[in-house]
C-alpha cells in the first residue's frame, strides 16, 4: 500500500510540472551542468534538455517555446567572466 | 517555512569561477509563463526585468516613464504588474510584485529580486562561504511585529 502512495505521489508530482507548477527539474538539471560553453548566453532547458541558447532572451524564448510543447521552459542567462557591479 | 538554494559556480576559459545568489522563479502573466534565475539583489529598491522579459510575458507597459538608476547611469523604466513564484521541494509562494521594466531592448540582465515586494516577504540569508541561500518566509504577524520594534 505504502508503494502504491509513493507511485501515486511521485506521478501527481510530475504531472503538475506539466500544469503549470513549477518544479526544479530543469533547474537542477543547469544546476548540475557545465553551462560554461554558453557564456554569456541565455540557455534554455526543457525536460532536461538543452533546446536553444541564445544571446537573446527573446529568440532564446521563441526557439524554447517552439520545442517544449506544454512544458514550461527554464530560461536562464549564463554569466560571463566580466565582473557585475549594479 | 524554509527554501534552500545553492549558488552555481560557472568555470570561466581563464579557469576562474564565478558564483552569483540566484534562485530559480517563475515569472507569469496570464497564460505566459517560464522559469528563469533571478539575481537576489539586497541593494536594489524594487524588483526590475529587461523590456525582452516584459514583452514575452505581455506586460502592460502603458505606464508613466520614470528614471531608475544604478552604476552604469540612469534609464528609463515603467513600472508593471508580474506575478512571481518561487519553489523547493513542497514549498511554493507566489507574490504580485511592482516591477521595474528597463526600457532598453539592448540590454540583457537576468531579473533582480529587489527589497520591496520581495525582501520584505522573507528572512534571506547569504552563506558565501557554504555557496547557500536561505529564504525563510516572514508571515503577516511576523512582519507586523518587526515593523513594531523599530
Amino acid at each position: 500500500m505504502a508503494s502504491i502512495q509513493v507511485a501515486i505521489t511521485f506521478i501527481t508530482y510530475h504531472h503538475e510540472s506539466d500544469s503549470g507548477v513549477c518544479v526544479a527539474t530543469n533547474y537542477d538539471y543547469y544546476m548540475s551542468m557545465d553551462v560554461s560553453p554558453y557564456a554569456g548566453q541565455w540557455v534554455a532547458i526543457c525536460d532536461e534538455k538543452v533546446v536553444a541558447y541564445s544571446p537573446s532572451f527573446k529568440d532564446a524564448y521563441r526557439m524554447a517555446k517552439d520545442k517544449c510543447g506544454r512544458s514550461k521552459p527554464f530560461i536562464a542567462m549564463v554569466p560571463t567572466s566580466d565582473t557585475m557591479i549594479l | 517555512m524554509v527554501l534552500n538554494f545553492k549558488y552555481k559556480e560557472v568555470a570561466n576559459p581563464d579557469g576562474a569561477k564565478k558564483k552569483r545568489p540566484m534562485v530559480p522563479i517563475t515569472l507569469s502573466n496570464g497564460d505566459v509563463s517560464f522559469e528563469t534565475l533571478a539575481l537576489l539583489d539586497s541593494g536594489a529598491d524594487s524588483t526590475a526585468i529587461s523590456m525582452e522579459m516584459a514583452e514575452v510575458l505581455g506586460l502592460d507597459l502603458s505606464g508613466k516613464r520614470e528614471k531608475s538608476y544604478g552604476i552604469g547611469g540612469t534609464v528609463d523604466s515603467i513600472t508593471s504588474r508580474v506575478n512571481i513564484s518561487i519553489q523547493k521541494g513542497h514549498e511554493h509562494y507566489t507574490m504580485t510584485v511592482d516591477a521595474k521594466v528597463i526600457m532598453k531592448d539592448d540590454i540583457q540582465l537576468p531579473p533582480l529580486l529587489g527589497r520591496a515586494g520581495f525582501f520584505d516577504e522573507f528572512e534571506i540569508t547569504f552563506n558565501d562561504h557554504k555557496k547557500k541561500i536561505t529564504l525563510k518566509k516572514l508571515d503577516v504577524v511576523n512582519r507586523r511585529f518587526n515593523k513594531e520594534d523599530d
